[in-house]
């Protein structure tokens, strides 16, 4: 059995909306955690609609649930979305859930099992992000995982009367191998 | 209020798209493969008439409904008829006050003639018509007459993603290009 999926705090599993749509809704409703995830207005929407969106999205977005491997609970998501697979690009998404479980390297160890996907089974050449300019913690956590950064849009997101630039990065599949070359 | 018709300039003027017969030109211009590129993603290949069609209908449908996107036709000012480009202005973010702005010209010929214009007129809508706070222009870097044409209006390079795209071989950088409205009412002030 292929252990790709399994790291040492968490593991990956594939996103299921009939089960994953009710805790992933709970996490919304932390107005923190759904400002860091868009630069478009924070919102709520009811589970049924919600879950018919995820459905949908499975068409053309990998989505994984990260889970905690000392209790199996689901505690963020991983995705890769809008490839164009003849450049060998995908832009990547992750939330962990519940403040509680912010900053305990999670995060940054679920990238690392998604990259390994990314470059080593799925092929990519480059894996892009974007991410809003007070999100420091995030910045940090893809810095750890090999992302670097490509330059910043200014003044891109305006919320609590402040103006913010929106960060773009991005690892290539060269940066992958230089890193994890022992 | 200004009586300035700000969808006119000197050689070329911003008209609504005719999806029917606009289709019937643009189609002929994704032949060229360098224009292919600006409207398919990839893998690139010549459109067909119906799929352009269905594709701008598609454009204005959603500019419609959404009104975060707006498309336009670019045309000769002499010849009415005679298309030049388009102008979209689309991921418009109103509660951030962005937007995405891309000209697309049907040659390089008529690139190197009117991307100056083009970008003048498509500038003055965004920020004195929508209010726009910033504007970012995305381009590759083998792409040298927007590059260029971008640099001449102020823009500041914000964003270098490297490797994104295989073009023709090799790996090009997309390049993203960002103007504030202040600096465009600045650029606009020292041009008067």
């Amino acid at each position: 059995m292929s252990d790709r999926l399994q790291g040492k705090k968490v593991y990956l599993r594939a996103m299921d909306p009939e089960k994953d749509t009710e805790v992933m809704a709970v996490w919304q409703r932390d107005a923190l955690y759904n400002r860091f995830m868009d630069s478009e207005t924070a919102m709520m929407f009811p589970r049924d609609q919600m879950k018919e969106w995820f459905e949908k999205r499975l068409d053309y977005v990998n989505t994984f649930m990260i889970c905690r491997v000392e209790d199996d609970r689901a505690i963020g998501f991983i995705e890769l979305a809008d490839f164009d697979w003849h450049s060998g690009n995908a832009w990547m998404g992750i939330g962990i859930g519940e403040r509680e479980n912010w900053g305990k390297g999670y995060g940054t160890e679920a990238q690392h099992i998604l990259l390994k996907m990314a470059f080593e089974e799925w092929h990519l050449h480059r894996v892009s992000l974007a991410v809003l300019g007070y999100n420091e913690r995030a910045v940090r956590s893809y810095e750890k995982a090999g992302f670097m950064l490509e330059g910043s849009l200014r003044g891109f997101v305006r919320r609590d009367g402040k103006i913010w630039d929106m960060h773009m990065m991005g690892i290539l599949r060269q940066d992958w191998d230089a890193l994890h070359q022992e | 209020m200004d009586e300035t018709n700000i969808f006119i300039g000197d050689h070329i003027r911003l008209t609504e798209i005719d999806p029917k017969k606009d289709a019937e030109v643009e189609a002929q211009w994704t032949q060229d493969l360098s224009y292919a590129r600006l409207r398919k993603k990839n893998p690139v290949r010549p459109l067909a008439p119906t799929e352009v069609r269905k594709d701008l209908d598609e454009k204005l449908k959603e500019s419609d409904e959404g009104r975060r996107s707006f498309f336009y036709a670019m045309r000769d000012c002499l010849e009415e008829d005679s298309l030049l480009g388009f102008m979209y202005i689309t991921e418009i973010e109103w509660k951030n006050g962005q937007g995405f702005l891309r000209l697309l010209f049907k040659n390089d010929e008529t690139t190197a003639l009117y991307i100056a214009e083009g970008l003048h007129l498509a500038l003055r809508y965004v920020f004195d018509e929508l209010n726009l706070y910033h504007i970012c222009m995305e381009v590759y870097d083998c792409a040298l007459l927007h590059i260029q044409a971008i640099e001449n209006a102020k823009f500041s390079l914000e964003a270098r993603l490297r490797e994104i795209t295989y073009i023709t071989d090799a790996y090009h950088d997309r390049l993203i290009y960002g103007l504030l409205a202040e600096e465009w009412r600045i650029s606009q002030g020292a041009e008067r």
